[in-house]
């Protein structure tokens, strides 16, 4: 089975460690992974500000890249239902690339769904000591449809309490640009869902999308409040020792 | 100069890629008015007559049922004794309601309501299983006014009116008329506001309590 | 209604920090949401109605002309009289004539939506005539002079404290002078005041949830019982509705009201559901005299034949406001117009064109809570991307966002280079973030870094570090 693994614009920025988590669960799971190179960004942002041009342009580059492999595998329910959702209505228009992105949306998962839907990854042989609480983001929930995948996943870790909070649905305020455009307002969600957490007692944030995890790492630390926010795939891969989202690398 | 009508159908027509209505589409709708088909309708577990009140008991009303009429006038007395209310009603008119025998002390009168009316009396068309909804008819005998005005609220259902879904309803007043009347008001339970701090409140406009009498 | 739709930003702001406001918000709460989960639960034919329902008003909507003129004929037929309206201008001047026409002294009015967006209160105030709000909610706004800000619950954006005080100040020249502070006694007192004025109205103004072809109906939905006594007790009775909502039968009106209440207010059905079919007949003993409909268009036409279709079938319910997480931090007042939330984000940018209200397409984040909870199954979110489109095209952003996007798609569409500068960006960072793992502050990113550190790279982008191990995997085999 060979994966093309796309590894989103804010993972190969901001935290590589997610990519390489990412790997590890797939070949872990007997898959073969490679990241092609022509790989820069889904073309999200520029569809969600009004950019079709743009977006457009970009997702012919993404299908051409990707279109060789079995799946494409996306650390990330944003992008991944950019490339499922979005990218055949984009070329509603071309009949050619509408034929390649509804394949292609076929064969693309995000990460968890993948690990649970395709490769049936029952059980990981992993611990995290803590408590650990999981943040539904808008996308994996709504163009996925991912909710019990991730759970399944997380229930089973060693050492680990899954304590599920209140408002799991309800969006972190990140929204891709909108965080920036009405900061108030994001910022506003984002301290409601950090409350949510902080009621459910967990010492751990975990989450499919790292834009839902930056947003949230963010006001976290910028707050001063002692929790550890991590990705699902650095948790699962046994890679969540280190420093966590925007902690203190000597932690 | 064309009307606003004209202008509004001609730019739906435009738009929906037509002229006026020909035949062939006429009949379009004519068939779906004629058969007005059901859509998905909920469905229960207990009979329905069990259902209706406690529906109608889960929306706040209270009731009593009787076998008889003067079991109803007994109801009634008491209901009115048990609130401080006057035995006073103004009352809807139908062959159970004219039927009633009023003790002495009663003062009943059969007209439309005012604003100084305490407690009115009507009969129901019928009652609503799916929703503990009592419905009312406008007419001749059943003026709306009682149905919104006085603060109190009792109406008589006979048990054989109750019908398993609001479409019932429908095809019961389609059986005994070619129109519908004036008014149809399906009333289930008092009235009642959410506006102030969303508190449930009884009793905003209109009456402040609903009392059935279910008569076998 | 004057739109302040173009200061959404401001207002937006200054809702968050009103502190009243957040307390009636905070109230009002998470109680919508549970309650219409309550009844969701309760109800598993809930998706078969839904899907019903869309195909009801699909069906309706692409015969749209002939259920109209049905409609007017049943109406006709039942004594009443049926006007049609292009404009808001027009559709109020309508009902001031038609007020003029009946010598109206008093004016009841139940809460309608239309009725803003046509601005029926400010004409009939400029013809000398004030209608009372008879909706309690519509009532207490009235008195503070505000729009409403919630297409159901219109004051829940007042606290308790608020409306006391609103009472105080406006019901002393009714002799009602003592001083209220419960929910029982403030209701009470709106019953007391009200009563006067239902009793004395000439004409009684509501809207219509629905307008039923077959007979020519219109349906009210109410939990006061204020519409019945609006519309039953004057001797003229004005219903303004949109075109749109005309359904053909009452079976089909029935499986709409089976959505409503549930998606409102998480009722099965409200406490009074009332069918009105024309003017008093011989056959009855009250009722009004004479019964009008004012059918209004106001930009559904154009609707229908674009690419904002779906948006027809909003019956009005507010359940995507319920749900939103915009709407809950800023409230209804924020949107600037009549329709607020994500339904109002859609629909005002129509009414009153996209250069009016520009933000409110743009103030989300496309979560798709609101497409979830639509009863009607209307794409919301992909309706705010269509405004977006079109925002976009006119070149609205400001241009330093015009400049990073259009320098990020540029990028993007090179991979070498963008690999070469992401990486050469993610040193810096990380750099800068002296191992501390995040930025309080980042340059052109204020809006973040105003209240959330960044957290920072780990200075190699997952390109260039993969690039690397599989040269050394490489060179190890």
């Amino acid at each position: 089975m060979r994966i093309g693994l796309f590894a989103t614009c804010l993972v190969d920025l901001v935290r590589p460690s997610v990519g390489f988590a990412t790997v590890k669960l797939l070949q872990q799971a007997g898959c073969e992974v490679e990241v092609p190179l022509a790989q820069t960004c889904c073309g999200q942002p520029a569809y969600n500000n009004g950019d079709r041009h743009n977006a457009a342009s970009l997702a012919r580059q993404v299908i051409d890249t990707f279109y060789q492999y079995d799946y494409i595998v996306v650390p990330s329910g944003s992008c991944g239902g950019m490339i499922k959702v979005h990218y055949p209505e984009l070329f509603k228009d071309d009949p050619d690339y509408h034929a390649k992105a509804t394949n292609l949306a076929s064969r693309c998962f995000e990460l968890t769904s993948f690990l649970v839907d395709v490769l049936k990854v029952d059980a990981l042989t992993v611990s995290y000591e803590g408590k650990l609480t999981y943040h539904d983001s808008c996308s994996s929930l709504r163009e996925w449809g991912i909710k019990q995948q991730p759970r399944q996943l997380l229930h089973n870790l060693g050492g680990c309490q899954f304590m599920e909070m209140a408002n799991t649905e309800s969006c972190c305020g990140f929204g891709g640009t909108f965080c920036m455009k009405y900061p108030a307002v994001s910022t506003r969600m984002a301290n409601d869902k950090i409350a949510s957490i902080q009621a459910s007692g967990a010492d751990t944030l975990v989450a499919a999308d790292l834009g839902c995890l930056l947003n949230l790492a963010g006001r976290i630390k910028r707050l001063g409040l002692p929790i550890k926010v991590f990705h699902v795939a650095e948790v699962l891969a046994d890679m969540a020792q280190g420093p966590g989202i925007g902690e203190d690398e000597s932690t | 100069m064309t009307t606003a009508r004209e202008a509004i159908l001609a730019s739906l027509r435009h738009t929906l890629g037509r002229g006026e209505a020909t035949e062939t589409t006429a009949s379009t709708i004519q068939s779906q008015i004629q058969q007005h088909g059901r859509g998905p309708q909920p469905n229960w577990m207990e009979d329905d007559v069990s259902r209706f009140l406690n529906k109608l008991e889960s929306v706040a009303g209270t009731l009593n049922r009787v076998t008889d009429e003067a079991e109803g006038v007994t109801a009634i007395h008491a209901y009115l004794q048990q609130h401080n209310l006057p035995l006073q009603l103004v009352s809807a008119k139908s062959a159970v309601l004219d039927k009633l025998d009023w003790p002495a002390d009663f003062a009943v009168e059969q007209r439309t309501a005012t604003g100084n009316d305490t407690t009115v009396l009507t009969e129901a068309f019928a009652g609503v299983a799916e929703t503990g909804s009592l419905v009312l008819l406008s007419g001749m005998d059943s003026p709306t006014s009682l149905n919104f005005l006085p603060d109190n609220y009792i109406c008589l259902l006979q048990r054989v009116h109750i019908v398993r879904h609001i479409e019932d309803v429908w095809d019961r007043i389609r059986q005994q008329a070619d129109r519908m009347p004036r008014a149809v008001n399906f009333i289930t339970g008092p009235s009642r506001t959410a506006d102030v701090e969303q508190t449930i409140q009884l009793g905003a406009h209109g009456p402040r309590r609903l009392h059935l009498i279910l008569l076998e | 209604m004057k739109s302040q739709s173009y200061a959404f930003s401001t207002n937006a702001q200054k809702a968050l920090l009103d502190t009243q406001l957040q307390r009636a918000l905070n109230k009002a709460g998470s109680g919508f949401i549970d309650k219409r989960r309550a009844a969701l639960d309760a109800l598993p034919e809930f998706e078969a109605l839904r899907d019903r329902a869309r195909a009801i008003k699909e069906h309706t909507l692409s015969h749209l002309d002939e259920y109209l003129v049905h409609f007017e004929q049943q109406v006709v037929a039942n004594g009443g009289q049926v006007h049609w309206a292009r404009t808001p201008a027009e559709a109020a001047n309508l009902v001031v004539d038609l007020c003029r026409a009946a010598n109206a002294q008093h004016v009841t009015k139940g809460k309608t939506m239309v009725g803003e967006e046509i601005g029926v209160n400010e004409a009939l105030q400029q013809a000398g005539i004030t209608p009372i709000e008879t909706d309690l909610g519509e009532y207490i706004i009235q008195l503070a002079d505000e729009p409403p800000s919630h297409i159901i619950a219109p004051a829940i954006h007042k606290t308790r404290e608020q409306i006391t005080a609103l009472f105080k100040q406006h019901h002393a020249r009714y002799g009602l002078t003592k001083p209220l502070e419960t929910v029982p006694e403030i209701v009470n007192e709106a019953r007391q005041v009200m009563r006067q004025e239902f009793l004395q109205a000439d004409v009684g103004i509501t809207g219509a949830n629905l307008l039923i072809a077959e007979t020519g109906s219109t349906v009210l939905v109410t939990n006061e019982g204020n519409g019945d006594l609006t519309a039953s007790l004057p001797r003229v009775h004005i219903v303004i509705a949109s075109i749109e909502k005309v359904v053909p039968t009452l079976e089909d009106a029935t499986v709409i009201l089976r959505l409503l209440a549930r998606s409102a207010t998480g009722q099965e059905i409200t406490s009074y559901t009332s069918f009105f079919s024309g003017s008093k007949r011989d056959t009855d003993l009250d009722g009004p005299e004479a019964f009008h409909v004012v059918l209004v268009d106001n930009g559904r036409t154009e609707m229908l034949g674009n690419e904002y279709h779906p948006m027809l079938r909003c019956i009005h319910c507010g359940a995507c406001l319920n749900h939103c997480p915009v709407y809950s931090a800023i409230g209804g007042h924020a949107y600037g117009w009549v329709y607020p939330g994500p339904m109002g984000s859609v629909l005002t940018p129509l009414m009153i064109g996209l250069q009016q209200a520009p933000d409110l397409p743009q103030a989300s984040s496309l979560c798709g809570r609101c497409a979830e909870v639509c009863p009607m199954s209307i794409p919301l979110p992909e309706l705010l991307r269509q405004h977006r489109f079109k925002l976009h095209a006119q070149h609205s952003a400001p241009l330093l966002t015009r400049l990073t996007l259009g320098a990020w798609a540029w990028l993007a569409r090179r991979p070498a280079i963008y690999r070469w500068i992401m990486n050469m960006i993610s040193r810096v960072l990380h750099h800068l973030s002296r191992k501390h793992g995040r930025l309080r502050r980042l340059p052109f990113a204020s809006p973040w870094t105003r209240s959330r550190d960044f957290p920072a790279p780990q200075g190699e982008t997952f390109m260039s570090a993969w690039a690397k191990k599989s040269r050394q995997e490489g060179g190890d085999k």
